[in-house]
């Protein structure tokens, strides 16, 4: 049997949403404190307001421990609400506490709708919470203060002395919000809706005051929730409640002198139900949707951009005279605005992800006596949440990377001459089509002689060190498990960021780059396709074998008679001549097939650079769906082929996909193979 | 449940010429005819290709050429089959029946690629022997062997 009773089952789900919504907000203004290293009044208000949340949730469902916990934490922001500056200057012990807190939250979240979920003592963090208060109460104490209350009250609402209805003062609104019946937690609903409104409202009081009163549930379920307020956004205050899937209805019931009724929404009533908000342009705003399902979607929309794909093909050779054309073109035009769609609803804000890199960046800095200040850069920026995930793990590896090896100590930093304080930057840039991402740092830079030597003693040098330029030296650092550290610690060492950082921007399509200055520190740039939908790319043959390429890559396509007297060999290698001397991979060499007759020479550019590929006759472009290929395919397929994944063509059969940048490194493997 | 537990087990019959070969059946998705497969470059031969199975590419493995016997093409049924995140379809000459296992007669034989084989016998009296593909051990084999051959 479950931890939870029947009727607590079905809304563990519901709980568990919730609250990793919570956490979230947690997170980011944990995240926003540590960036500013202090504690706003606001952050600590919106902290309190989340682990007052979560203690009443927790409670209503039964897990003491949470809510134990939970209500400590409360007690303890409670401090600060009253005095933010006995913090200051001392975030960074609140930070960890924080950070424990939230550990343990989390994990319990993650398991709370498993079929056998136990709860997990909270007595460690209770106790570190408890430490805390301590330290944080004696170190300054505040004898005006009010007596701190055994249970916190929640910083909105605060206790309205009268009913709302009857009390609305100067400038104030009175609304009343009717709960869908049965929708349960009437009184954690009724606090999540102030909370969503805490940042329009200058004020807001409700009625019942006391949301955690025993019987504040069954009251607003049987009168409904007043919500006495000012504030400027009449407007978005409404559209916000009603979007609520709890919200069943919120009346205008009262306001006081001082303000013009705003025009948008009064009803001659003075009435506005869920049920208008319905009418077109007043529709509920938002609705939570499970990732998979998104997932789901994401897949489908694939599926069927592939499907019209084939159909399109089909109508060509069967239909005449270019009957259906319009159809077909509609049907495309369709399902690609279908693509936008679901590529929109799959975005979420690069700060959602930032939290966890603060946080490991203050974690290796800590353990390892730095001072690093991590920023950053395009937080605002809107990214497919496939995309920030899959980021995730080389970004995590390449900032472990810069924060323990890139930034020096601050007495090496000192004695060079530099701030003690390292800097490690962050960046994102949306670039139409493609996103960016370059981690930065102001450490010590990559050891050039080092990485040759490490190179050496693993037999990868394929020719004298001398004769390796700046740009090939850095490229080793990408071969897997070449590093240049003589121990590894729990944080990195084992040579695997780099590769990490290239195998995933290659296995999404992408590049990745390094430059690095001795003494002025690192920079990694990967750059990725924004859709992880579907891509444009040239179609062409190479022997047996359709590949397609993404034509943002694609320069210019030569065909053997165009590329006459552009071609030379030297030392045995074909080279094409345009602005620049190009290195030409032959595909047919590299696929292992026969080179047919009909030959092209398609000019391909990546961040790794310019080359030029020897493949047969073009024979078109196709929107591509890349499907991963197999795991028995894994990496050194990839890099050995240039063959990142499949499509399906128009045919119904599979095409593969080639990675520009791991091409065009080849080419650089072979030049250097070659000794040029 | 599977053959590394010991537990009894539901199996797959495949035929490979004279020879039986098993799968566990919580690992058989489908049974499908042998699909038109694509050929990758550089593939071996036990590789016949890979194929879009609902949305996802599977290689797709020749039974009797993983057994050394031949070229695959006229193997005349597919099994997708599926170990956790593992996918892959084998063809194979037929699939024959489903037989119960007591996972205690299962005799692990080290000499057979490695683990990727466990040889059954005495499922019936008379039986030839059956071998149970393992299937985990028989991706990292072939991926070995992929690696290493292909670009030899």
């Amino acid at each position: 049997m479950g931890f939870f009773s029947a009727d607590l089952e079905s809304m563990a789900e519901l709980y568990q949403r919730e609250t990793a919504e919570l956490m979230e907000e947690f997170d980011a203004r944990q995240a926003e404190a540590m960036r500013d290293n202090r504690l706003s009044a606001q952050e600590i208000n919106a902290v309190f307001r989340v682990v007052h949340t979560i203690k009443s949730s927790a409670a209503m469902m039964g897990l003491a421990d949470i809510s134990g916990c939970t209500h400590r934490m409360e007690d303890l922001f409670q401090l600060f609400r009253e005095k933010p500056e006995r913090a200051l200057g001392r975030e960074s012990r609140l930070f960890d506490l924080m950070y424990q807190f939230s550990d343990y939250v989390e994990k319990e979240n993650r398991r709370v709708a498993q079929e056998d979920f136990r709860p997990e003592s909270a007595d460690d963090v209770v106790r570190a919470i408890q430490k805390e208060i301590d330290f944080f109460s004696a170190e300054s104490p505040e004898p005006e203060a009010p007596e701190a209350p055994a249970r916190a009250e929640p910083a909105a609402p605060p206790p309205a002395a009268v009913p709302a209805d009857a009390a609305a003062g100067a400038g104030e609104v009175v609304w009343r919000v009717t709960l869908r019946p049965n929708c349960q937690m009437e009184n954690v609903r009724a606090f999540m809706l102030t909370r969503q409104l805490a940042d329009l409202c200058a004020a807001v009081r409700t009625e019942p005051s006391d949301l955690e009163a025993p019987d504040a549930a069954a009251q607003i379920a049987q009168s409904g929730l007043l919500l006495t307020m000012r504030t400027a956004h009449e407007d978005e205050a409404a559209r916000r409640l009603a979007a609520s899937p709890y919200v069943l209805r919120v009346e205008d019931v009262g306001r006081g002198a001082g303000r013009e009724q705003p025009e948008a929404q009064n009803a001659a009533d003075g009435t506005r139900s869920a049920a208008d908000d319905a009418q077109p342009g007043r529709q509920n705003k938002f609705s939570m949707v499970s990732w998979s399902h998104v997932m789901r979607l994401q897949n489908i929309t694939g599926e069927l951009i592939t499907a019209n794909t084939i159909l399109g093909a089909s109508i060509k050779s069967l239909a005449k005279n270019g009957e259906l054309d319009n159809e077909f073109q509609t049907m495309k035009r369709l399902f690609h605005e279908l693509e936008k769609l679901v590529s929109a609803v799959s975005m979420m804000p690069v700060s959602a992800a930032a939290p966890q890199y603060y946080r490991l960046v203050r974690d290796v800095a800590a353990r390892e006596g730095k001072q690093i200040r991590l920023r950053v850069i395009g937080e605002d920026l809107e990214v497919d949440r496939s995309l920030l995930d899959t980021l995730a793990n080389p970004l995590i590896h390449l900032l472990r990377n810069a924060a323990d090896h890139g930034i020096e100590t601050p007495e090496a930093r000192a004695a060079a001459g530099k701030d003690p304080r390292g800097t490690i930057t962050l960046k994102f840039e949306n670039l139409t089509d493609h996103l960016r991402v370059t981690v930065e740092d102001d450490g010590c830079g990559m050891d050039r002689q080092r990485i040759l030597q490490k190179a050496a003693d693993r037999g990868i040098l394929t020719r004298s060190a001398e004769q390796y330029s700046d740009e090939e030296i850095l490229a080793l650092a990408f071969l897997p498990g070449l590093t240049t550290n003589e121990q590894a610690n729990q944080f990195s060492g084992r040579g695997v960021g780099m590769d990490v950082a290239q195998s995933t921007a290659n296995s999404l399509g992408g590049s990745v780059s390094v430059g690095s200055e001795p003494g002025r520190g690192t920079t990694v740039v990967m750059e990725v396709p924004v859709s992880v939908t579907s891509a444009e790319c040239v179609k062409f043959s190479v022997g047996p074998h359709t590949c397609l390429i993404p034509i943002r890559c694609v320069v210019h396509i030569y065909s053997m008679k165009e590329a006459e007297g552009r071609l030379q060999t030297v030392d045995g290698r074909m080279r094409l001549q345009t602005d620049e001397i190009l290195p030409v991979l032959d595909l047919f060499g590299l696929f292992g097939v026969p080179a047919g007759e009909s030959r092209r020479l398609i000019v391909i550019r990546a961040s790794s650079g310019t080359a030029a590929l020897l493949t047969g006759p073009v024979t078109g472009q196709q929107t591509a769906v890349e499907k991963p290929l197999p795991a028995l395919l894994a990496r050194t397929y990839r890099t050995r082929t240039g063959i990142i994944g499949c499509t399906v063509t128009e045919t119904g059969m599979l095409g593969m996909t080639l990675n520009a940048d791991l091409l065009i490194r080849m080419c650089g493997k072979e030049s250097a193979e070659n000794g040029n | 449940m599977g053959i590394d537990s010991g537990a009894e087990a539901l199996l797959l019959v495949l035929r490979q010429q004279a020879s039986r070969y098993a799968v566990p059946v919580e690992c058989v998705e489908e049974i499908i005819a042998v699909p038109a497969v694509t050929a990758l470059p550089r593939q071996p031969a036990y590789l016949r290709g890979v194929f879009n199975y609902k949305g996802r590419v599977l290689p797709v493995f020749s039974l009797r050429a993983l057994c050394g016997c031949g070229t695959g093409e006229d193997e005349a049924v597919c099994v997708v089959l599926r170990a956790d995140e593992l996918a892959l379809a084998l063809t194979a000459d037929g699939a024959e029946s489903l037989t119960a296992d007591d996972g205690r007669r299962m005799k692990y034989d080290e000499a057979l690629m490695d683990g990727a084989l466990i040889k059954l016998d005495r499922v019936l009296p008379g039986d030839p022997a059956i071998f149970v593909l393992n299937l985990k051990k028989i991706y990292q084999a072939v991926e070995t062997r992929f690696n290493a051959e292909s670009f030899a």
